[in-house]
């Protein structure tokens, strides 16, 4: 096995902060560092250079958005790329679009929630940590829902809108495979007839695909 | 209103009718009397004609002035002075009978004169002296027209039926009558000369404005002078219709005339006063409305309105319970000094001002009491405004009190849960998942399934508690703002929302929770009952208001009080000041506008 991923945790709840690291030690993660605020967290990354950030969104001193800043400000740091995946009690559209604004490389926007689910977890860290992205299947579900003027999603078929939601989330096509247990092949047709539905041009990158896949759903 | 007005003027008209039916028929007497003058060597024409106009203007003045002035009763004394003028041309009337009742009753004028001098302007004599006096030499005038006509009888009483009436009737009893006649002039002379007297205290007394008021008291005093003179020798001589000095004639001709003309004016003058009180109602009105309440200017509005420049007014200040001067300074309470008079204006228990004055003006007690009853109602009036307004003011502050702690809880209880409950559950749930990633390893199919149903009830419970925390105010809107808020609440619609959010930045809390729930109210309403296929939320703040306006293109015809759900967001809309409007035209959809100012 390769070298472990390096993660540096912000969580102004002690019994989460402390049930997190013995979460991801236990998922074989090397955690450098956990902070109960933003600038304990600077100081770890500072010092460690981790390879991935798992941080809430309300944290001290005002408990509104600073993490949602302190995510901002890795991502705007020169040198190597710093992974960021938010955690929250609550997904809003609103938050994931202005994460996303320029690019969805080595973003990661999840509930809470998903904590229960070690390998779900594990897995948008990886994710995130190789610049992938991984967006919260509640929000993905949320804005596919959304109503709009003239829909195109009407015309994807139910497995077209299985793999669409999937692939917002940020899953490769191999991933997208492994869960929904047909082959490789299957899912680049599936997502080229996607793309051709929606008039969207085919990216290569994931991260770049979760933008433009994200990006059209937010339009009306 | 109207009706007491119709009363009014249905009073004016019957004495204006009285009036002019008077003036009439006192003319008519007048002239014939006149007439009957003309041809008589000791009485010129250019004589007999300032006779007529003297005492003709007495009678008009006193017609317009009883026309006009109605409750005065100044009206009808002047035209008694003139009728009494001109009962001694009937002197020489042909018919015995009617001469001699003329010649006795002539120059009842003078003691009328004399009641004008005090009575003016009210019509009422002040002092018990003034009233004695005036009073005596009526009863004086009296007893020597008894005397006349009961001891100088008409030739044709003796049997002369065709005599021609001259001044040389025969006289039975002329030996008394000429006894008596000194001793009455002398106390017709005396009483005159103290009422002249008592008529110069006045002028002195009232100061420069009294005596502006009371010049046609002077003139009226004149004319009673040279009356004096010039009856005073026709008595003495007890000759009717022979004047004394020529001059004193004519100036007394003059001075009547000019004094008939100044009572009038006076008088109608003392009208304008009371228009001037009208005014003064007008002048605090308008200073209530525009909230100037210079003390300065309700005091020349005063002066104005009583025509006494020296007035002062001291509104008296409930809070330090003390009267202040125009300036606002703290005064002793005012007193009435020699040449001052003071009216004070309230109640004992509710004072509201005191104004010291010309005495004089306590001449017309109706003019006073006008002044102090518009100012006393001005007084309530704006204490009641005031009173209303500071209950007003309790009432708002109050009613966003409530919004903004009610607002405050709701946070609270939000952060609580968050910061509590969901952390705690989310932390279980954490260690459940380890729990059973460790079982898993530990190769427990039946410990598996059975931690993750747990795992899913959790997470159910979870999912319910974020959704009770976004009931009660939604954390993005604490978190993020208005705008992220409506974004968030546009992309969770039922149907397509055009959202545009122009803030400058973050908006008090209560604003921006209250917003947040129209916008949420009004767009769960268009899901419901508009049947919209669109629907736009508007938000802009700028200048210290904000709005939002909330549009649809459904079938309209919303009502706020039907079950919309809106009556309590009017109600927290209007305890922050602001306003909510629904236009609704049933086929042409629906907006919603709420109004709120944003305090700086």
């Amino acid at each position: 096995m390769s070298e472990p991923i390096r993660v540096a945790i912000a969580e102004d709840n002690v019994l989460l902060r402390e049930g997190l690291v013995r979460l991801l030690r236990e998922a074989d993660f090397e955690v450098v560092g956990a902070a109960g605020d933003p600038a304990g967290l600077l100081e770890i990354t500072n010092r460690d250079r981790p390879d991935v950030v798992v941080l809430d969104i309300r944290m001290p001193p005002t408990h509104t958005d600073e993490g949602l800043r302190l995510a901002a400000a890795i991502r705007a740091r020169p040198g190597p790329r710093i992974g960021v995946l938010l955690l929250s009690q609550y997904v809003e559209a609103a938050y994931a679009y202005q994460l996303i604004e320029t690019e969805a490389a080595g973003v990661g926007y999840l509930l809470k929630d998903r904590l229960s689910d070690t390998e779900e977890l594990s897995d948008a860290i990886r994710r995130v940590a190789r610049g992938g992205s991984a967006m919260d299947p509640s929000l993905v579900a949320q804005l596919m829902r959304r109503r709009r003027e003239r829909n195109p999603l009407s015309e994807l078929t139910d497995r077209e809108r299985e793999v669409l939601g999937l692939m917002a989330e940020g899953r490769s096509n191999q991933a997208i495979a492994q869960r929904l247990v047909i082959t490789l092949k299957t899912i680049e047709t599936h997502v080229a007839s996607i793309f051709s539905k929606l008039g969207l041009e085919p990216e290569p990158d994931d991260h770049r695909r979760v933008l433009a896949v994200l990006t059209y759903l937010r339009a009306r | 209103m109207t009706q007491t007005a119709g009363h009014r003027s249905r009073a004016t008209l019957g004495a204006a009718v009285v009036a002019l039916v008077a003036l009439v028929a006192g003319t008519a007497f007048g002239a014939a009397g006149e007439l009957q003058q003309l041809g008589y060597v000791d009485r010129p024409p250019a004589f007999v004609l300032g006779d007529f106009i003297g005492g003709w203007t007495f009678m008009a003045a006193g017609a317009i002035a009883w026309a006009r002035r109605p409750d005065n009763r100044i009206g009808p004394l002047l035209l008694a002075i003139g009728f009494t003028w001109f009962v001694g041309t009937w002197g020489r009337f042909p018919n015995e009978s009617v001469s001699h009742l003329a010649r006795s009753f002539q120059g009842f004028y003078e003691p009328l004169l004399g009641v004008l001098v005090l009575a003016y302007p009210s019509g009422r004599i002040a002092g018990r002296l003034g009233r004695l006096v005036v009073v005596g030499w009526l009863v004086e005038h009296g007893a020597w027209t008894v005397a006349r006509l009961t001891l100088e009888r008409p030739l044709s009483w003796y049997g002369c039926a065709t005599c021609p009436g001259t001044v040389d009737a025969l006289i039975a009893d002329r030996t008394l009558l000429q006894a008596i006649a000194p001793p009455s002039l002398a106390l017709s002379v005396g009483l005159a000369i103290a009422v002249l007297l008592l008529a110069a205290r006045r002028l002195i007394v009232a100061g420069p404005a009294g005596r502006r008021r009371l010049a046609p008291v002077a003139l009226a005093s004149l004319a009673l002078g040279a009356g004096i003179v010039a009856t005073g020798g026709l008595r003495l001589v007890i000759m009717p219709g022979l004047f004394g000095d020529p001059r004193v004639a004519a100036l007394t001709y003059v001075v009547l005339t000019l004094a008939a003309v100044a009572v009038l004016a006076g008088l109608l003058q003392d009208r304008l006063a009371r228009t001037a009180v009208a005014d003064l109602v007008i002048d605090l009105r308008h200073d209530a409305a525009t909230g100037d309440a210079d003390p300065r200017r309700l005091r020349d509005a005063l002066a104005r309105a009583l025509g006494d420049p020296s007035v002062e007014l001291f509104p008296f200040d409930q809070e330090v319970n003390a009267y202040r001067d125009a300036s606002g300074a703290i005064v002793p309470a005012p007193e009435a000094g020699p040449r001052r008079a003071l009216t004070l204006v309230g109640t004992d228990a509710a004072r509201v001002a005191a104004i010291t004055h010309d005495p004089s003006l306590l001449d017309d007690p109706g003019l006073i009491s006008a002044v102090t009853a518009a100012i006393r109602l001005e007084a309530d009036n704006r204490q009641l405004a005031a009173e209303v307004e500071r209950q007003l003011a309790e009432l708002r502050a109050s009613r966003a009190r409530i919004v903004t702690a009610t607002d405050a809880e709701r946070r609270r209880v939000e952060r609580d849960l968050h910061d509590g409950a969901q952390q705690r559950l989310v932390s279980l749930s954490m260690e459940l998942g380890r729990l059973r990633a460790t079982a898993g390893q530990s190769g427990d199919p039946a410990m598996v399934a059975a931690l993750g149903g747990l795992s899913g009830e959790l997470e159910a419970a979870i999912e319910e508690l974020r959704e009770l925390a976004r009931g009660i105010l939604p954390p993005i809107l604490t978190d993020a703002g208005l705008g992220a808020a409506v974004e968030s609440l546009a992309l969770r619609a039922a149907l397509p929302v055009d959202a545009e959010v122009d803030l400058p930045g973050r908006l008090p809390p209560a604003i921006e929770s209250t917003l947040y729930f129209v916008i949420a109210e009004g767009l769960a309403n268009v899901t419901r009952h508009a049947h919209a296929s669109h629907a736009s939320v508007r938000v802009a703040g700028r200048d210290g208001r904000v709005s939002v306006e909330i549009e649809d293109d459904g079938i309209g015809g919303a009502q706020a009080d039907r079950g919309s759900g809106l009556q309590g967001l009017s109600d927290r809309v209007g305890a922050l000041g602001g306003t909510i409007r629904i236009v609704s035209t049933p086929g042409r959809g629906t907006s919603l506008r709420a109004d709120l100012p944003v305090p700086t």
